[in-house]
């Protein structure tokens, strides 16, 4: 727009307004009253000026919404809700503790979620179940629901390289809050409460799923159980928690169990413990069994085992073994978890499936007391991150 | 228009505020940032090693209090850990580390229980759920009791205070009922005679404030016949079973083993039992029995 164009603009607009405000009287003078024009516009201008429309555009208390603390909080809170709702979803920033890349192990980083234990739970693994020789274990059940639960068990062992893997299934009901218990030399048979258990030979593992009427998740997740490894000649025990995986998904009973982090917790990826160096009188185990399993075919897992030992001065070590179907090592076959060679009495053990995830237990065996007496315990150990993996039963 | 998107917003966060916390029990072999150790015992006879080791790749600092009845008073140190180290101890001899200078505990002798806390130096979650614990009680004749430490996660990023609010969302909330299988007391020589240890989960160090608690139990036999009784406890407290009720032997309860439901009733408690049996062949066998955890409950613990 030019100026001369605009100054007219102006011009009009002051007559416009001085006709708006101007009295009457001044209307009947031919010629333009430029103080009264120059007055209204005066007039005008004040009135915009005080006006509100200046001030609300600074006004603008969108800076108060523009802060948004809400915006940043919300996200936060959303983890609460997530808690109860969805398991998967809710554990996940509770699950994933550690960031071991910032560690010196050199093993990748975790990246899935640890089944919470001790909890009540859709599938149990007892690692370790002997009866040979004088030893033989106490196995327990217990239904935390207040409905009757089916549960299929098989016990699985490694028979050496002829049998191959051998297994034995039973099916159990429990009625609401029973107890169930049976020595696994023995099995049961009792007809008052209609529970049965075949009894088992040799050393291996047992597993046990929850096979419900509904498919709703507390129908799922109502197991807990344990195992005590006895010598009946000397009173030595190992007495464990089995390891408990929770159904996180309604749904059936599907026979494939999938350990996905979706319909069942994913298998551990790494097993922490800490254990007792070797050196006289202290000569502890390693129990291992591999998560995936194929009862159904038959086919025995393998699995290659990388083990990092960390000892008191923060030194690293690592070691290697592998195994099929199940397995039980004393800290004899490994050099790395004396304790001429680690120099300290206890070591941080880590250890990872390549092949399969793992279960397993310590068993610690030391000699103390006052009278320098043989102990023997059951070493559980703390679990890190998640692989999925899968169980089919027959 | 925008007032009105403010106060929607505003509105949903408050709703989000007042969901209440999660009343799960907390899950158990993770790495914690609060661990409870439920039983030390070191009295000239039993003596318990203490492990501790530190799941995370950054050093961490740990705050603990010893517990002991009658006075319920804390005895409190710290120690460092560097990243994954283990360490551990025997309770009567504390120990002023192995080549590190940080790693400083008390002797302690009786019995009581055991409380450590992570001490972040950041925020958030990863930095906080880093340890892990177990204590091994062992005495004459093999005798041994190998009890892992009750583990409370952090949940939600945050400051470390000296008031611990075990709430379901700052941290994980304590166990509210313990299921146990127990083995029915029976007379004999050796005794079928197992004990039950407890203790509490609140703690006011601070104002060294103890309270008692009573403590429920239900107990189901193989018969799922239901069966009650109760106690309480101050602390910490260590009992025989049968001594507690009747319905804890095997007279009474009719068959070998039962589930024991145990809960606090004024406040959530710890709890374990040591079973000790006797073997077939006749010889007499000591294990720890850990529980199996239902439901959370809110708890509180200040420290100085």
């Amino acid at each position: 727009m030019s100026g001369s164009r605009l100054r007219g603009v102006a011009v009009a607009v002051a007559l416009a307004l001085a006709c708006g405000t101007m009295p009457a009287r001044a209307v009947e003078v031919d010629q333009v009253d430029w103080a009264a024009v120059l007055r209204a516009l005066g007039i005008a201008l004040d009135s915009w000026r005080l006006s509100p429309f200046p001030r609300m555009t600074p006004t603008p208390t969108i800076p108060v919404p523009t802060a948004t603390p809400t915006r940043t909080h919300t996200p936060t809170r959303t983890n609460t809700p997530t808690h109860t709702a969805t398991r998967t979803q809710t554990f996940t920033p509770t699950r994933m503790p550690t960031e071991p890349a910032s560690g010196q192990l050199s093993f990748d980083p975790s990246t899935g979620i640890a089944p919470a234990q001790r909890l009540a739970s859709a599938l149990l693994i007892f690692p370790y179940v002997v009866h040979s020789g004088s030893k033989d274990t106490r196995l327990t059940l217990i239904n935390m629901s207040n409905r009757n639960i089916g549960v299929n068990c098989f016990f699985v062992k490694d028979a050496g390289p002829v049998y191959g893997c051998l297994e034995v299934g039973f099916r159990i009901n429990l009625t609401p809050l029973q107890p169930f218990s049976w020595f696994a030399g023995q099995g049961t048979n009792n007809p008052l409460t209609f529970t049965a258990a075949p009894p088992f030979d040799g050393v291996g593992e047992l597993k046990c799923a929850v096979d419900p009427d509904l498919p709703d998740l507390e129908a799922h997740n109502v197991l807990q159980g344990r195992a005590t490894v006895f010598d009946e000649d000397e009173g030595n025990t190992v007495a464990y928690g089995a390891v408990g995986f929770q159904r996180l998904s309604p749904g059936h009973f599907p026979g494939v169990v999938p350990l996905d982090g979706f319909t069942y917790d994913q298998c551990p990826e790494r097993l922490h413990f800490q254990v007792l160096t070797r050196q006289t009188g202290s000569n502890s185990s390693i129990v291992l069994t591999p998560c995936q399993q194929d009862l159904l075919t038959q086919v025995p897992t393998s699995t290659t085992v990388q083990m990092q030992i960390v000892n008191e001065f923060e030194q690293v070590f690592s070691s290697a073994t592998s195994f099929t179907c199940h397995s039980v090592k004393s800290f004899s076959s490994f050099s790395t978890l004396s304790r001429s060679t680690l120099g300290t009495d206890t070591a941080h053990l880590v250890l990872r499936g390549v092949h399969s995830p793992l279960i397993g237990l310590v068993i610690d065996q030391f000699q103390g007391g006052p009278d320098n007496s043989t102990h023997t315990a059951a070493n559980d150990p703390y679990l890190e991150g998640g692989k999925p993996s899968q169980i089919i039963f027959p | 228009m925008r007032a009105i998107w403010t106060v929607a917003i505003a509105s949903l966060c408050a709703a989000g505020l007042a969901t209440p916390a999660s009343a799960q029990a907390p899950a158990q072999r993770l790495p914690s940032a609060i661990i409870m150790y439920p039983n030390i015992l070191a009295d000239g006879v039993f003596e318990t090693r203490i492990e501790m080791v530190n799941l995370s790749g950054r050093t961490q600092d740990v705050k603990c209090h010893f517990l002991s009845p009658p006075t319920c008073n804390g005895t409190d140190f710290f120690i460092r850990l560097t990243p994954n180290q283990p360490i551990s101890w025997l309770a009567s001899r504390g120990t002023l580390g192995t080549g590190n200078f940080f790693v400083n505990a008390p002797p302690f002798n009786g019995e009581g229980s055991l409380k450590c806390f992570v001490v972040p130096d950041e925020h958030g979650i990863d930095h906080q759920n880093a340890i892990q614990g177990r204590s091994i009680t062992f005495g004459p004749d093999g005798y041994t009791e190998s009890i892992g430490a009750i583990g409370i996660q952090r949940l939600t990023p945050g400051e470390f205070s000296t008031t611990l609010e075990l709430d379901g969302d700052t941290y994980a909330q304590c166990p509210d009922n313990y299921h146990f299988t127990f083995v029915a007391s029976e007379p004999g020589d050796p005794a079928t005679e197992s004990e039950l240890i407890l203790s509490t989960c609140d703690e006011d160090l601070e104002n060294l404030i103890s309270k008692t608690t009573v403590v429920q139990f239900q107990i189901i036999n193989e018969f799922e016949q239901l069966l009650s009784a109760a106690t309480s406890v101050r602390c910490y407290d260590r009992k025989v079973l049968s001594e507690i009720n009747s319905v804890f032997t095997r007279d009474t309860l009719g068959t070998p083993t039962g589930q024991a439901i145990v809960r606090g009733v004024q406040g959530a408690v710890i709890a374990v039992i040591v079973d000790k049996f006797v073997t077939p062949a006749g010889a007499p066998a000591v294990a720890a029995n850990e529980p199996a955890l239902s439901r959370g409950r809110p708890a509180r613990i200040r420290i100085p």
